[in-house]
C-alpha cells in the first residue's frame, strides 16, 4: 500500500527508505578521528546531550506557561522562542540535515531521481526537527494541560489545550523549517556558498546571544511583562506567525472568533503553502549547484591568495611561525574556528550586562556586596570556559587530515604544542583579560585594585589553559569536528567550573585581597604555580608526542 | 553501446567539452587520454548524467542521458576520480547502500557483497568505518560499488589510484574478462602504460577537442613516435618534458 502511494508520487520506495536510513546513520555518527580515536561504529553523543540540553530549555519555559496567566500571550512568547531556536538549529545544521555539497558527488551517479532524493531529506528533517520540537515543547504541553484555562475544570477541556499546544508547537517547528530551506537555497543565489557560510556564522552568534539572554533575563521580566500585555490584541500581532499558532490554543479552550478562526487556518495553511516552495530547494540538481557553486569559490580564493603578498613574521622558531600561519588562516577561512573564538563576545557583553543590573554595580572582590555575586559569576566563570572553548577550537578542524605533515616534517611536535599554547595567552586571553580590567575600571575604587584582580586574572586564566593542555595535549587542527563537540566538553565541565570558579572567588575575596601581605604572597605562589606547570606541561607533552602516531 | 552527436559543455566563456563525437562499440576497452584540465572527466560526468551538456547528445545503453538519466544510471557502473564516499558507513554498509540503490535483490546482494570483500581483501575490516581506510581499499570500495549491480557499461575514471600492483594487476584482468562478456569500459587514466597495454581503442582529448583517435599504435604511427606516451606528449605537450626538468633543476640550485 505505501509502496503504491509513493510510486503514484514517483517516489522510490526501496531508494527512500535506504536514503532516509542514510541520513540517519551519517547523523547518528561520528567520524572517527584519525590515529588518535581509531575505532569502530558508536552513537553521537552529541546528539543525546543536545537533545537533552534542548528538553532543560523546554522546562525552563514552564516559567512563562505559568507567569502569563493569557494563554494566548503565554503561548506566543512560547512558540516565538520554538521558531527561534528550530531556526538557529536549521542555520546551524543545515548541511548535514538538508543538503550537503558531498551529496552530489556521491549520489548523482547513482539511479536516485530528484523527488526520491527530497522525500528522503524531508522525511528525514521532519523526523530531525519534530524530535527537537518534541522535547522543547513537551514539557510546556503538559503544562497548558493543568493551566487554568477560563474556570474550566473539564478534563476534556484541560486535554484539548495540551493537545493544541503540542500541534502548535510542531506547526510552528515544521514551518521555521520550510522557511529556512527557502531562505538559505534563496539567499544562495545571491550570495556565494562560503560567504553565506561566513555571515552565518555572524547570526548564530547574534541569535545564541539572543536567546541566550533573554532565557537570562526573561524570568526577572516575565511579572513586569505580565503586567503589562493588553488584554486585547493589537491588531497587528497577528501579522506574525507565532500569533497564528497561539490561537490553536485559544480555539481549544473554547475561545472561537473571527480572528481567531482565521489565525488557526492561518497556522495550518502556512506550511503547507511553503511545502512546494521547498520541495523545488530540495534536489539533487540543488546540490549540484551548491557543489558547484563551493568548488567555485575554492578556486577563486586559491587565485586570490596565490597572488597576496606573504606576511613575514619575525620569530626566531619555525614552530612559532608555523602556529602564526596556521591560526591566521583558519580564523580567515574556518567558520567554526572563528566562531568558537568569536562567541566569548557576546557572552561577556552579556554576562558584563547581567553583572551591572539589579543595583548598578559589578561584583567588586575587594569590597563584595553579596547580591551582586550570583550574576558577576557568570562573567569568572566565562573567564574560565574561554581557555576550554580556545584549547577545543584549536584542536579540531575541518582539514584535520592535513596534520600528516607535522608527522613527516622534522618539526618538533612538543614544541609546536607548546607553541599553541602561548600563541593562545598571548594573543586571545590576555587581551581579553585586559578588556576586563578596563570594564572593571569603571566600578572598581582605585586602578591598584583594577590592576591586581587583573593580574590575578591573568595568572589563574594561564592556570587553566596549562591544565587544559596537561589534560589534553594535541597538535593543532589534528582532530576533526563533529557537531555539538564544544558544547559536549564544556557541557561536561559545567559542574564542575562553577565550584572551582566559587571556591577560587572565595579564596580571592577572604584571603587573597584582604592585605597586601597576602596578596604578594599569593601572587608569588600562583607565579611560581605557573613555572611549575610550564615544567610538567613540558614533561606531558614531550611524553604524550613521543608516543603519537599518524593513521588518518 | 556509448554514442556522442557533438556533445559540448561550456563554463562561462570556458569550452570545457567541444563538439565531441564519438561511438563505443559493446564489449570495447576505451582509453580516453588527455592532460589535465583537457575535459575527460567533465566528458565522463556527462556520460554519466551528473552534469548536462550545454549543446549535442549523448546515449548510455540506447537511453539518452538527459532525457532517460534514471535508465542510464540503472546500467552503469562509475569509479568517479575524487573518491567520494559516505566515511562514516563500515565498508559493508556502503556496498549495501548501493546494492539498495539499485533493487539488488537482498539475498543475491549479500552473496556478493560477501564475496567481493573477500576478492579485495577487504572482509576482515568490513565492520570498520570507511574513513579509517587506506586510498587502496577505499578505491577497492568505490570499485566493488560499481561493480555491485553488474553494469552494462563501466566508466572508470583513475581506477588504478592507490591500488596496489596485485589488486591492479587482478582488476585489469578483471576488465578484460568484462569486455570478454560484451560489457563496455570507458578509461581515463594517465598512467599509459596501462592504456596502451589494456585498450583496444584510444581517443586523445586536448582542450575540449578530439585530437587523435585509434589502436596505440595507429596513434603513435600517426605521429611518428614509437610509443603512445612520446605521441600524448607530441599531441598534448605544451614545452619540451627535459626543458621543463632542467627549470626545475635549476630552480633547486637557487638560494
Amino acid at each position: 500500500m505505501i509502496q503504491k502511494i509513493f510510486s503514484f508520487y514517483g517516489i522510490d520506495f526501496r531508494q527512500w527508505k535506504t536514503l532516509t536510513r542514510l541520513s540517519f546513520q551519517l547523523a547518528n555518527r561520528q567520524v572517527p578521528a584519525s590515529s588518535f580515536h581509531a575505532q569502530s561504529t558508536r552513537t553521537n553523543n552529541a546528539l543525546i546531550f543536545s537533545l537533552i540540553m534542548y528538553f532543560a530549555l523546554g522546562l525552563m519555559m514552564l516559567a512563562i506557561v505559568f507567569a502569563l496567566p493569557d494563554l494566548f500571550w503565554s503561548s506566543f512568547v512560547i512558540y516565538s522562542y520554538v521558531l527561534l531556536m528550530i531556526g538557529f538549529l536549521m542555520l546551524v545544521e543545515f548541511g548535514s540535515i538538508i543538503v550537503a555539497p558531498d551529496d552530489y558527488n556521491i549520489l548523482s551517479y547513482q539511479p536516485v531521481s530528484s523527488r526520491t532524493y527530497f522525500a528522503a531529506k524531508t522525511t528525514f528533517a521532519l523526523v530531525y526537527v519534530l524530535l527537537y520540537t518534541a522535547v522543547l515543547g513537551l514539557p510546556s504541553s503538559i503544562a497548558y494541560g493543568f493551566k487554568n484555562v477560563d474556570g474550566h475544570t473539564s478534563l476534556a477541556i484541560h486535554c484539548t489545550v495540551a493537545l493544541a499546544a503540542l500541534i502548535g508547537f510542531f506547526i510552528t517547528g515544521i514551518g521555521i523549517a520550510l522557511a529556512m530551506i527557502i531562505l538559505y537555497t534563496s539567499a544562495l543565489r545571491f550570495v556565494r556558498y562560503r560567504r553565506l557560510k561566513n555571515i552565518l556564522s555572524y547570526v548564530q552568534a547574534m541569535l545564541s546571544f539572543l536567546i541566550m539572554g533573554s532565557y537570562a533575563l526573561l524570568p526577572s521580566y516575565l511579572e513586569k511583562l505580565s503586567a503589562r500585555l493588553p488584554a486585547q490584541k493589537p491588531w497587528w500581532i497577528f501579522l506574525l506567525p507565532p500569533s497564528w499558532t497561539s490561537t490553536l490554543i485559544s480555539l481549544a479552550s473554547g475561545t472561537v472568533t473571527f480572528s481567531t478562526l482565521a489565525a488557526g487556518f492561518l497556522s495550518l495553511a502556512a506550511p503547507v503553502l511553503l511545502i512546494p516552495l521547498a520541495a523545488s530547494k530540495i534536489s539533487l540538481s540543488y546540490a549540484e549547484n551548491l557543489s558547484a557553486a563551493l568548488n567555485e569559490t575554492e578556486k577563486k580564493e586559491k587565485d586570490k591568495t596565490g597572488d597576496a603578498k606573504k606576511t613575514t613574521w619575525r620569530l626566531k622558531r619555525f614552530e612559532d611561525r608555523a602556529i602564526i600561519t596556521l591560526i591566521r588562516a583558519q580564523f580567515k577561512r574556518d567558520m567554526r574556528f572563528r566562531f568558537s573564538i568569536l562567541a566569548i563576545i557576546p557572552m561577556t557583553i552579556l554576562y558584563g550586562w547581567m553583572g551591572l543590573r539589579g543595583k548598578g554595580a559589578m561584583f567588586n572582590p575587594f569590597h563584595p556586596a553579596w547580591r551582586s555575586l550570583a550574576s558577576s559569576s557568570l562573567l569568572y566563570l566565562a573567564i574560565i570556559i574561554f581557555p576550554v572553548s580556545l584549547v577545543e577550537a584549536v584542536s579540531r578542524s575541518e582539514s584535520y587530515l592535513a596534520s600528516w605533515i607535522f608527522f613527516s616534517t622534522p618539526v618538533d611536535k612538543v614544541r609546536l604544542t607548546l607553541s599553541i599554547k602561548d600563541f593562545l595567552y598571548k594573543f586571545f586571553i590576555v587581551p581579553y583579560i585586559v578588556c576586563l580590567g578596563i570594564m572593571f575600571s569603571f566600578f572598581f575604587d582605585t586602578m591598584l585594585h583594577v590592576v591586581m584582580h587583573t593580574a590575578i586574572l591573568l595568572l589563574i586564566s594561564r592556570l587553566f589553559l596549562q591544565l587544559f593542555f596537561i589534560l589534553r595535549p594535541q597538535l593543532p587542527f589534528s582532530l576533526p569536528q563533529h557537531v555539538g563537540d564544544r558544547v559536549t566538553v564544556l557541557g561536561s565541565l559545567a559542574f564542575f567550573l562553577p565550584l572551582i570558579m566559587l571556591i577560587g572567588l572565595m579564596i580571592l575575596i577572604f584571603f587573597v585581597y584582604t592585605n597586601l601581605v597576602y596578596y604578594a604572597l599569593s601572587f608569588t605562589l600562583l607565579t611560581s604555580l605557573t613555572l611549575l606547570m610550564d615544567a610538567l606541561l613540558n614533561q606531558r607533552v614531550k611524553k604524550k608526542m613521543s608516543r603519537l602516531e599518524f593513521a588518518g | 553501446m556509448i554514442e556522442t552527436h557533438n556533445l559540448s559543455k561550456n563554463y562561462n566563456a570556458k569550452n570545457a567539452v567541444n563538439n565531441v563525437t564519438l561511438t563505443i562499440q559493446e564489449g570495447e576497452i576505451f582509453g580516453f587520454l588527455g592532460a589535465n584540465g583537457a575535459g575527460k572527466t567533465t566528458t565522463v560526468k556527462m556520460l554519466t548524467g551528473m552534469i548536462f551538456p550545454t549543446s549535442g547528445s549523448a546515449h548510455v545503453a540506447g537511453f539518452d542521458v538527459v532525457q532517460r538519466g534514471i535508465e542510464v544510471k540503472k546500467r552503469i557502473g562509475y569509479v568517479p576520480e575524487n573518491g567520494a564516499l559516505f566515511e562514516s558507513l563500515t565498508g559493508w554498509e556502503y556496498l549495501q547502500f548501493t546494492a539498495d540503490l539499485h533493487h539488488l535483490d537482498p539475498h543475491v546482494s549479500l552473496k556478493r557483497i560477501e564475496e567481493f570483500l573477500t576478492l579485495f581483501g577487504l572482509w576482515d575490516e568490513r565492520n570498520g568505518r570507511i574513513q579509517q581506510y587506506s586510498k587502496g581499499m577505499k578505491q577497492k570500495i568505490l570499485i566493488a560499488a560499481a561493480l555491485i549491480h553488474n553494469p552494462q557499461v563501466l566508466f572508470l575514471d583513475e581506477p588504478l589510484n592507490g591500488l596496489d600492483a596485485n589488486a591492479a594487476l587482478v582488476f585489469k584482468e578483471l576488465l578484460k574478462k568484462l569486455s570478454g562478456q560484451k560489457k563496455t569500459v570507458f578509461f581515463t587514466s594517465h598512467v599509459l602504460d596501462v592504456v596502451e597495454k589494456l585498450c583496444t581503442r584510444i581517443v586523445v582529448i586536448h582542450e575540449g577537442i578530439i585530437i587523435a583517435d585509434g589502436t596505440a599504435a595507429q596513434i603513435a604511427q600517426s605521429t611518428g613516435q614509437a610509443t603512445l606516451e612520446e605521441a600524448f606528449h607530441t599531441l598534448t605537450g605544451v614545452r619540451d618534458a627535459r626543458e621543463s626538468a632542467q627549470d626545475f633543476l635549476e630552480a633547486l640550485g637557487r638560494e
